[in-house]
């Protein structure tokens, strides 16, 4: 064990991007080790292991809900031997006729019933969307042309899941080639966080211990920026510390790309003085406030919807193109 | 690696980045120094991967199923199907290996096949398997209550086979249940696609009693009995081995392309020239 934490602190490249201001050398830990560090948050649903919600008890309760939008459309059939750019036929319009559905309390408790019919085990198969994301945002900045510190990647995970699907995806990253390092100052104490932690470690990704300030260090330091703080289950306000991350990766001008909604946006309505990513990734089926991004990549991954789900929902998705896990979507932003 | 100051981190030394592949293409992987396995090792890398690493059954079966799914649909694409709009027979055995073969199961669905499923004994790996076969039924798909007594049904029906019976943990001989359905599917004639080890081999050496697949995927690494696998193709899936493992099992394996999930090992004197569908740059 001890021979893997050395190997971890001796990276490769160098200085491990976050660590500025400090050589490494055999007798300082470079990285402090974040589970030994972070006070971990409460959970009030401990018991639940792996048949994982995706939605707070209190904000259902709450009655407010979060839509899921889709794009309804007629998907021209097209035969790839059409004469057309291959590459055209992985982007597919969306209508600006998008119909959306009413909001549904009902999806909410529909999804739970799944998971505990075990019909979804816990969120693995969800997390499978991950790979989606990471695949998508490899297409979109291949590591081969990143300048900054070998494809250093800086990875951002709140509190919740959209924190877990963070780790998922910098775990990914790594095995394409990237060097994701991770700031997770709030990990639920949960197994599935705990473990999804542990995998993260074992593939040698160093944890920050404090969140740059200085919008200078980010952008010499990274490529780009994995926004996995917020998702759909965000409810404001943010916290001080989250809401200073998000401060200052609002000033950055290195791309970020978010996981499934930009962190902050209210999930139906946006936020027009929140987080501009340059890359979306909507999981499964884009979220209503996904009309309003205005960067230049958005994608929709995860394809591993049941049809049960789709047809109940009447989900008008795109086609996954071959045996793809993305598929690009039509923002009309240039 | 060199030592990188503060002042000069945002500048790259030359050399210390990763060569830009169009301008220098990384030196091809020498296959005869491919590693392969002992059951022994698959053992032990399987257990420090679930203890060490932390990672859950459920998400190495899930990777492993849907490189399996992947490497199936880059060797057959559907569209080249010929019976039942991309009819799969997918057989899944009591144990790993056949909670793998549900899991490709459902991505080969959603890959655009129409997998049908033999899946005879509940393994007890009970709660795992359970939730995966409910998966499969609620993408509709069916499960056959007895396996085809004789070989031309299932050439009949099917396009493929995919064969998740047994794994690495296996050793001869076959059990009943299991002995007719692998001789029946010795007699096919159509495509079998193993999934880790073909079923009825043990994890070390061929046996004459086994299948005789014509796709490979071995998951992770590949198993020592796939030296003498001698069908068409030979992929490499169950792209989760952290860097670390790789190092303490001494494996040499070829990099995956870009993001792919599968990785073709050139391993077979294919003379065939119809080249499995190639997506990697």
């Amino acid at each position: 064990m001890s021979d893997r934490k050395e190997k971890r602190s001796k990276s490769e490249g160098g200085i491990p991007p976050g660590n500025l201001g400090q050589f490494p050398n055999e007798n300082n830990r470079s990285i402090p080790d974040i589970a030994a560090n972070v006070p971990l948050m409460e959970s009030a649903r401990d018991g639940q292991r792996g048949t994982e919600k995706y939605h707070e008890k209190s904000e259902m309760a709450a009655g407010k809900g979060w839509g899921v939008a889709y794009y309804k459309q007629d998907y021209p059939e097209r035969d790839l031997d059409d004469d057309v750019n291959p590459n055209d036929t992985l982007v597919q319009d969306v209508s600006s006729t998008a119909v959306l559905t009413p909001l549904d309390d009902d999806l909410v408790g529909e999804v739970k019933e799944l998971e505990d019919r075990g019909n979804w085990t816990g969120r693995f198969d969800f997390l499978m969307s991950l790979l989606g994301y990471s695949v998508g945002l490899g297409n979109c900045y291949p590591v081969e042309k990143l300048t900054q510190g070998n494809g250093a990647v800086l990875v951002c995970c709140g509190p919740g899941n959209n924190g877990g699907d963070g780790l998922v995806c910098a775990r990914h990253l790594k095995l394409f080639g990237y060097n994701p390092t991770l700031f997770y100052p709030k990990k639920p104490n949960k197994p599935l966080f705990d473990n999804l932690t542990k995998q993260c470690q074992g593939m040698e990704l160093p944890f920050l211990s404090e969140f740059p300030t200085d919008v200078e260090v980010i952008q010499r330091s990274y490529s780009l920026v994995v926004d996995a703080l917020f998702g759909f289950s965000f409810q404001p306000p943010v916290r001080p510390l989250f809401a200073g991350v998000i401060d200052t990766l609002k000033k950055v001008e290195t791309p970020i790309c978010s996981v499934d909604v930009p962190s902050g946006w209210n999930v139906e309505e946006g936020d027009p003085n929140g987080l501009q990513p340059q890359l979306l990734i909507s999981l499964t089926a884009p979220k209503r406030c996904a009309k309003l991004f205005k960067g230049r990549f958005h994608y929709l991954g995860g394809r591993f919807v049941p049809r049960a789900l789709e047809q109940k929902y009447d989900l008008q998705l795109p086609p996954y193109p071959g045996t793809d896990c993305v598929v690009e979507l039509n923002t009309g932003n240039s | 690696m060199d030592r990188i100051s503060v002042n000069r981190f945002s500048f790259r030394r030359k050399g210390s980045h990763k060569k830009n592949k169009e301008e220098n293409a990384e030196p091809e992987f020498n296959f005869s120094t491919l590693s392969y396995i002992s059951q022994d090792e698959a053992e032990k890398m399987n257990e420090e991967l679930l203890s060490e690493y932390a990672f859950n059954e459920v998400q190495l079966l899930e990777l492993a199923g849907y490189s399996s799914a992947v490497a199936t649909a880059k060797c057959y694409p559907v569209e080249k199907m010929t019976r039942d709009n991309g009819a799969i027979l997918v057989c899944c055995g009591p144990g790993y290996n056949g909670g793998v073969g549900l899991v490709c199961a459902r991505h080969l669905k959603l890959l655009g096949y129409r997998p049908t499923v033999f899946y005879p004994v509940k393994s007890n790996l009970a709660s795992i398997c359970d939730s995966l076969s409910r998966q499969c039924e609620s993408l509709d798909l069916p499960f056959l209550s007895y396996f085809p007594s004789e070989s031309h049904l299932i050439q009949d029906s099917y396009n493929l086979v995919v064969d998740a019976l047994f794994g690495f943990r296996f050793k001869p001989p076959v059990k009943d249940t299991f002995a007719s359905v692998i001789e029946t599917l010795k007699k096919v004639e159509i495509p079998i696609c193993s999934v880790d080890v073909p079923s009825g081999w043990g994890a070390e050496s061929a046996s004459p009693d086994g299948l005789q697949p014509e796709l490979l995927i071995s998951i992770a690494a590949p198993k020592r009995c796939a030296k003498l696998f001698q069908g068409k193709f030979h992929y490499l899936g169950g792209r989760f081995v952290p860097r670390t493992l790789e190092q303490k099992f001494d494996l040499k394996l070829p990099p995956y392309p870009g993001t792919d999930c599968v990785v073709e090992l050139k391993t077979q004197k294919s003379t065939e020239d119809e080249k499995p569908d190639d997506t990697g740059e």
